[in-house]
């Protein structure tokens, strides 16, 4: 396999007069049309890395390679460039942060597309073309980002990723913020865009659900260390590490024999004394 | 117990204090409704015997927020209880007025919510606010509150209690904030504690360990659980019996386990589909397998 986004002992430290070690050692792949899922909860560091790939945090040590390009040694001229490519896209938990509230929906997502020369008529068509992709009617082409559901939103946002022709889509909690039904249309247009060609997903979350629901592989991030990785059903049918085995245990399950109250006392008490 | 008395001629006996079936909350024919007219819960009835679990799944806007706050005397402005009966421990609280509920809401009766950060004081240490509750409503000395309230620390699971006392809520996670409010919900020994969406905001595994510690005071202290959440799985880790509201009515009630095995109502059907997509039980069935 071929990878896309390479990420290699990473190590990021934080605080302006006390640092902090937020990410220790972090690697791992992804591929292309792979979707890779990174499980962690408040504080583990997940966030970071998305922001370490956006190039918004400078690692301390480490790097992160895109399709063979190493971002961290790229500078000035040269780093704008790689960036108005679009080779990575982000999608944020609130898509109003990429949504201008006062362009209509069409704007955009073709204002990548503008900035970066292309003409009137083809932005126009990229747009609907991005727009069909993820699922919106065309009708809403002409709304503004408040005259949409949660979930239109965050599939716009989406759509304005997608126009770019992306490798790679970099997804922090997408779904967290949406209700049940749009989160399940959001899902499904992220695994449906898995099959259409090799984009390559990494989507971030708290939630293990969604990301069991739509990933290939998971990354279990636990105190700015990625205590497990495997194939999403071997993670969590048979989790080896402590902290995966509390988080496993920890998922309220209806109708399989799910582990008792003493048993993730256990669980708690190995975690604790790990990470001490 | 009506039974039981049928046909007895003499006197009936005071009723001993620890009779079993008299429930600890009787609620009939609940209505509420708001002052413009619209109904929100129509005609709800419920008991909860003392010791007992209860747990009440429904969305947003389904009536189950509005039918426990009218249990603790908190309904919000503009609407109000318009028919039915809400017993506690044999008494009428359903018409009490303001002075009688101070002596029911927080000593009687306790509760928690979803965000413990808005419940507490930001610029007082956590133990304080727990003493102040002690030395107001119990009486104590300034030194007895004090370790009461670092004994209560400990009974819900915070370690370095004496620590913990003195820091204040920003220095403390989300499951550390929701493990003070549950003690200082159970500072006057309450009968019924109500949990809604006490665990919707925490992480998954502070959320374990705070329904844990809910099952725990349960099996512990006999203390009386409500637990309202939007998820039919958190209710089923804690609770005998389940209600299931929709549009402001009850569709679907019994044990918990027969009303996972066999839903009769097509909303408690969906609840599960729901989770079925994005649960993980199907990946722990084919670990078992």
């Amino acid at each position: 396999m071929n990878a896309l986004l390479t990420v290699a002992a990473l190590r990021v430290d934080l605080g302006r007069h006390q640092k902090v070690r937020v990410l220790d050692g972090v690697s791992f792949e992804v591929g292309a049309g792979e979707i890779v899922g990174l499980i962690g909860e408040t504080g583990s560091g997940k966030s970071t890395i998305a922001r370490t790939i956006l190039g918004a945090v400078t690692p301390a040590a480490g790097t992160v390679t895109v399709e063979g390009t190493d971002i961290g040694a790229l500078r000035g001229r040269r780093r704008r460039l790689w960036r108005r490519g679009g080779a990575v896209q982000y999608i944020f938990q609130d898509p109003l942060r990429s949504l201008d509230p006062d362009h209509t929906i069409a704007v955009s997502v073709g204002e990548g597309l503008r900035i970066g020369g292309v003409r009137r008529s083809e932005v126009a068509r990229l747009v609907d073309v991005a727009l069909s992709d993820v699922g919106l009617d065309p009708v809403l082409r002409g709304r503004r980002p408040a005259e949409l559901s949660g979930g239109q939103r965050q599939r716009a946002a989406i759509a304005r990723a997608l126009v770019m022709g992306p490798s790679l889509l970099v997804c922090d909690e997408p779904v967290s913020a949406l209700d049940a039904s749009s989160r399940d249309r959001v899902l499904r247009t992220l695994t449906d865009l898995r099959t259409t060609g090799d984009l390559g997903m990494l989507v971030i979350s708290h939630d293990i659900g969604s990301l069991a629901a739509i990933s290939d592989r998971i990354l279990v991030l636990h105190d700015g260390v990625i205590v497990e990785s495997g194939p999403t059903r071997d993670l969590l049918a048979d989790p080896q590490h402590p902290y995966t085995r509390l988080l496993v245990a920890s998922v309220p399950v209806i109708g399989v024999a799910g582990i008792d109250a003493a048993e993730r006392r256990r669980l708690r008490n190995a975690v604790a004394d790990a990470t001490r | 117990m009506s039974q039981l008395l049928d046909g007895v001629t003499t006197a009936p006996a005071p009723i001993p204090a620890d009779a079993v079936a008299a429930p600890l909350v009787e609620v009939s024919g609940l209505v509420i409704r708001s002052d413009a007219g619209s109904t929100l819960v129509d005609g709800v009835s419920f008991t909860v015997p003392r010791g007992g679990t209860l747990g009440i799944v429904g969305e947003s806007g389904s009536g189950k927020t509005l039918t426990c706050r009218s249990l603790l005397g908190l309904l919000p402005g503009g609407t109000h209880v318009s028919g039915g009966e809400i017993r506690f421990d044999g008494d009428s609280i359903a018409g009490l007025d303001e002075k009688a509920w101070r002596h029911i809401r927080g000593t009687r009766i306790a509760s928690v919510f979803q965000d413990p950060a808005s419940y507490l004081n930001p610029s007082l240490p956590v133990g304080r606010q727990l003493a102040e509750v002690l030395r107001v409503k119990t009486g104590l000395s300034r030194r007895e509150a004090r370790e009461r309230a670092i004994e209560l620390f400990g009974q819900v699971g915070l370690r370095n209690t004496d620590r913990v006392f003195r820091q204040y809520p920003h220095e403390l996670s989300g499951g550390m904030l929701q493990r003070i409010l549950i003690a200082i919900a159970l500072a006057e020994n309450p009968e019924l504690l109500i949990a809604d969406e006490a665990t919707t905001a925490l992480d998954v595994t502070v959320q374990s360990e705070i329904l844990d510690l809910l099952a725990e005071l349960r099996d512990v202290y006999g203390l009386t659980l409500i637990l309202v959440s939007h998820d039919l799985a958190v209710v089923s880790q804690v609770c005998e019996e389940v209600l299931v509201f929709h549009s402001g009515v009850i569709v679907e009630r019994g044990a918990t386990r027969t009303v996972l095995e066999s839903p009769a109502h097509a909303y408690t059907r969906e609840l599960l589909a729901g989770h079925e997509a994005y649960g993980i039980e199907r990946f722990l069935r084919a670990g078992a397998a």
